[in-house]
């Protein structure tokens, strides 16, 4: 038994359009689970309660509120920098100092959706964190490096505040799990009350 | 024609996809000062790379009775394009006596030789300017050292070995032997110095390679803390053993690693199941003796013949016979510290949350307690101690099982808020009663001097019993603090050990102790004796000294003496004449083996150590330093103050023409214990890009067809 070659030829192009649909339906759902998240963060973040969670089934809670004026980036940060995580938003990894405390406050978010804009940080960018006590600190861009995650890893052993947001790098690379990150580090400049 | 139309765009897909493939690695980094096939790591500032060095060991031990030699060997092959130098911060255990570095460059070994740390630090850095291949082991804690090669020709390797004595530990029944592979980071408190504070830094071009700057509270910051490497760093190490324990062993094994051992004519053969195995944790061997082998009692014998004359060194082991640890007694104040720091996070806040929780479990209602958890500052779940009853202690886990790993280790705020805590008793209860501290950490910290002094000072009727968690906690540290606790250490390696060292260290707690423990002899004079004044005994634990007469002595007896729940208690040990030992089992004399037991190197390590501990007692440092020093030349030891090094004759590196680089050699972070990069990024980019191929593609497809279509009509 042998198919029309004309059937054939349209199964093709239907399996073609459905592997072009696919990856695209995949990256919009991405996109769109991330806006939508900070939506829900926010309204968790400005509920009083500390432990409330963005959404019923969450495994995680705002932990900060980021913001770059310059760039005009504003995000919500979860707390830890785990995969699950980051796919909702930028997430305070495990082991960092809160905001504004001694020590080191690393923030992990993804290059393709809210980290996007780091690559436009220059250095002496002013960076705000609200932390969960609601104060705020400004912190100033001390340096933009790259670094292998291979073979480096962060140790929390300055004495004074430092932010690291760390994202994947080459920004516009296009796959992604590759060994480089972006690490932009700042430092604190000062506290502030509400 | 029109085929050729949908091979070419199979053919372009097929290329994207490749080219998609290619990973995006350190090519695109601009880092034009150096070779793409060196280590590196940011060093400090923006800009800096520090080359990162690997390592390759091997360490050979063999136990024989109560003494240990333990063999590393340390290889650095040299794969750059230019002439190096390799500084390697490294871990060995605590109770070490170091006496022998060995240079070997292919067929030729140089033998180190002892100097004092500044003369040897001298005589390396002039062999290493003037071109000479040497090395150098420096000791920077007591569990911690630093070797240093020079001169290591592009391409090629300089291998040192390091040797050293030790004793294996014995506790409830079974003999530990701990090799230290890696080390976990330490938290350097303090305000950074803005210069180097000793002229000792300036003997250096500027070669130490650590993470920390000095502080005014560790001026030695940069010296004791290498790099870290995440795992999958090539350092990896062989180990073999060989046990020659003179009594019938039941089970040899190792908690941490997988092993091969076998018997052979009595002495048993051990080796790593993979040949090779990554520096990411301890190593650690248990031995049990057979039923009926257990030991009570052993006396081991040697004389030392040096130019000033004949000495003889006893070691003695003793062990209090376990009726005497039946009894339980009651209304205790427990308070538990648990250390929340950033260094505690992982498996590491997992077992200690885990061994909190057992702690509090076996409290009983006449029992009084608190829990305090410390990072940056401590703080408590009671304001002061209070009963443990269901309620309390309904709410203690509650407390605890919400407990994170954050932050700093400000380990002198958590000792202070609980050595200093209100007592809750009543007046009734006895003024002298005895508060145990339970104290749960890692203790990575670099300051531990400054913590001792403290306790030193605070302790009155407390007793602290320190409890290491993760898989290369600064044993060193816990040891000591124990022991200046009065109280003692245990180590948990592995989630499945939780419950097995913490009901064991709870039993203990539980159990009288044998106070006031003196050790008298007879027949001959005193001999100089380490520890000075024996601690008190728990459940399973041995009566350990060491002694030395200055002059060769014939028989005598040992009689320790001590007292149990309030009953006077002795025991008559004897040493007989001459390189004999007392057969751990039968307690009667037994032919030597001939060997060098080197029992003269571990008396000499206790005393050094008792030296440094009369430190907190505010002895003079420099006279301490001194008579360290005198000590650690007499007997061949490295120490604080005396470093081995050893030089070429020959020069090798033109110094006109090469230049010397310096790498470090990092230490690989502890399994279980790191604060990885997050990962970056979703892969949107590359979703899109298959949508756009695969509708170019699509379309190409439709128009052939079509085309095809309209040719056939």
């Amino acid at each position: 038994m042998k198919l029309p070659p004309q059937r054939i030829k349209k199964t093709v192009i239907a399996v073609l359009m459905f592997c072009a649909i696919l990856p695209a339906a995949d990256a919009t759902y991405m996109l769109a689970k991330a806006e939508l998240a900070q939506l829900l963060i926010m309204r968790a973040w400005v509920s009083s309660e500390n432990q409330t969670k963005p959404w019923p089934w969450a495994d995680t809670r705002p932990v900060a509120k980021l913001v770059i004026e310059r760039l005009d980036m504003e995000a919500w940060v979860l707390n830890g920098a785990t995969g699950n995580v980051l796919a909702f938003a930028p997430g305070m990894a495990s082991g960092s100092s809160g905001a504004g405390n001694r020590g080191v406050t690393m923030i992990g978010g993804h290059r393709d959706t809210h980290f996007k804009p780091l690559q436009h940080l220059e250095q002496g960018d002013v960076i705000d964190l609200q932390g969960l006590d609601r104060h705020w600190h400004r912190y100033a861009v001390s340096s933009i490096t790259v670094a292998d995650a291979r073979t480096e890893s962060i140790t929390n052993d300055t004495d004074e505040s430092t932010l690291l947001l760390v994202t994947c790098y080459p920004f516009d690379a296009l796959s992604s799990g590759g060994p480089l990150r972006y690490v932009v580090e700042a430092k604190m400049q000062i506290s502030t009350e509400l | 024609m029109k085929h050729n139309l949908t091979s070419i765009a199979i053919l372009n897909l097929a290329l994207l996809i490749l080219t998609l493939q290619q990973p995006a690695t350190g090519n695109e980094i601009s880092l034009q000062q150096v070779d793409s096939a060196a280590l590196l790591i940011p060093a400090g500032n923006a800009g800096r790379f520090t080359r990162l060095q690997p390592v390759s060991s091997r360490i050979n031990a063999r136990v024989s009775g109560m003494s240990t030699r333990v063999e590393v060997q340390q290889s650095f092959q040299n794969d750059s394009p230019s002439w190096m130098e390799a500084v390697y911060v490294f871990p060995l255990p605590d109770n070490a006596s170091v006496d022998t570095l060995e240079m070997t460059i292919g067929e030729r070994t140089i033998k180190g030789i002892l100097q004092t740390r500044s003369k040897a630090r001298k005589t390396y850095q002039q062999a290493k300017d003037s071109g000479k291949r040497t090395s150098l082991l420096e000791q920077q804690r007591a569990n911690l050292f630093t070797s240093r090669v020079a001169n290591i020709p592009p391409g090629e390797k300089i291998d040192v070995m390091i040797a050293y004595q030790s004793a294996p530990r014995y506790s409830d029944g079974q003999f530990n032997l701990r090799i230290p592979l890696t080390m976990t980071q330490r938290y350097i408190p303090g305000q950074r110095l803005q210069s180097m504070p000793d002229t000792e830094h300036l003997a250096y071009e500027a070669t130490s390679s650590g993470w920390a700057r000095p502080t005014d509270q560790v001026t030695d910051a940069d010296e004791i803390t290498p790099p870290m490497a995440a795992a999958g760093f090539p350092n990896t190490t062989e180990i073999t053993l060989s046990i020659d324990s003179g009594i019938d062993l039941e089970s040899v094994e190792s908690p941490s690693h997988a092993i091969t051992s076998t018997l052979i004519a009595d002495i048993w053969k051990v080796t790593l199941a993979n040949q090779r195995t990554a520096m990411d944790r301890d190593f650690e061997l248990l031995w049990t003796p057979a039923p009926g082998a257990s030991p009570h009692a052993a006396v081991f014998r040697e004389d030392h013949t040096s130019d000033s004359g004949s000495e003889t060194f006893a070691s003695i082991m003793l062990i209090p016979p376990q009726e005497f640890f039946e009894s339980v007694s009651t209304g205790r104040e427990v308070i538990f510290v648990i250390d929340t720091s950033g260094s505690m996070q992982g498996n590491s806040i997992v077992q200690a949350r885990q061994a909190l929780q057992l702690g509090i479990d076996r409290l009983e209602l006449t029992d009084t307690f608190n829990v305090i958890e410390f990072n940056d500052s401590p703080h408590k779940l009671f304001a002061s101690a209070q009963p443990a009853n269901d309620e309390n202690l309904r709410y203690a886990n509650q407390w605890v099982q919400n407990l994170n790993a954050d932050g700093g280790t400000e380990i002198s705020a958590a000792i202070n808020a609980a050595l200093n805590q209100q007592h809750t008793h009543t007046a009734t209860q006895d003024e002298s009663q005895i508060r145990q501290i339970v104290f749960i950490t890692d203790g990575s910290v670099g300051n531990e001097e400054a913590i001792f002094h403290q306790l030193q000072q605070q302790l009155g009727q407390n007793r602290l019993f320190t409890i290491g968690i993760g898989s290369s906690p600064n044993t060193w540290f816990m040891r000591k603090a124990a022991e200046i606790g009065r109280g003692s250490y245990t180590y948990i390696a592995r989630d499945n050990e939780v419950q097995e060292k913490m009901l064991a260290l709870f039993h203990k707690l539980e159990s009288p102790v044998l106070t006031d423990l003196s050790l008298n002899w007879e027949g001959v004079s005193a001999p100089e004796i380490y520890p000075r004044t024996v601690p008190d005994l728990y459940a399973g634990e041995p009566v350990l000294a060491d002694a030395r007469w200055s002059h060769a002595i014939g028989a005598a007896d040992l009689i320790v003496s001590g007292y149990h729940a309030g009953q006077p208690w002795s025991r008559r040990l004897q040493i007989a004449a001459s390189n004999t030992d007392i057969d751990p089992v039968t307690g009667k004399a037994a032919a030597t083996p001939k060997e060098d037991k080197g029992l003269y190197k571990l008396w000499a390590r206790r005393k050094i150590d008792d030296l440094e501990n009369s430190l907190l007692f505010g002895t003079d440092h420099e006279q301490v330093e001194t008579e360290v020093t005198e000590t650690a030349l007499d007997y061949g030891l490295v120490t604080r103050y005396t470093s081995l090094v050893a030089v070429e004759e020959e020069i090798t590196r033109d110094t006109a023409l090469h230049r010397l680089d310096t790498a470090a050699v990092p230490s690989i972070m502890p399994a279980g214990n790191t604060m990885h990069f997050p990962q970056g990024s979703l892969g949107i980019g590359m979703r899109l890009l298959l949508t756009l191929m695969f509708s170019v593609l699509a379309i190409v497809f439709s128009l052939a067809t079509l085309r095809q279509v309209q040719e056939l009509r």
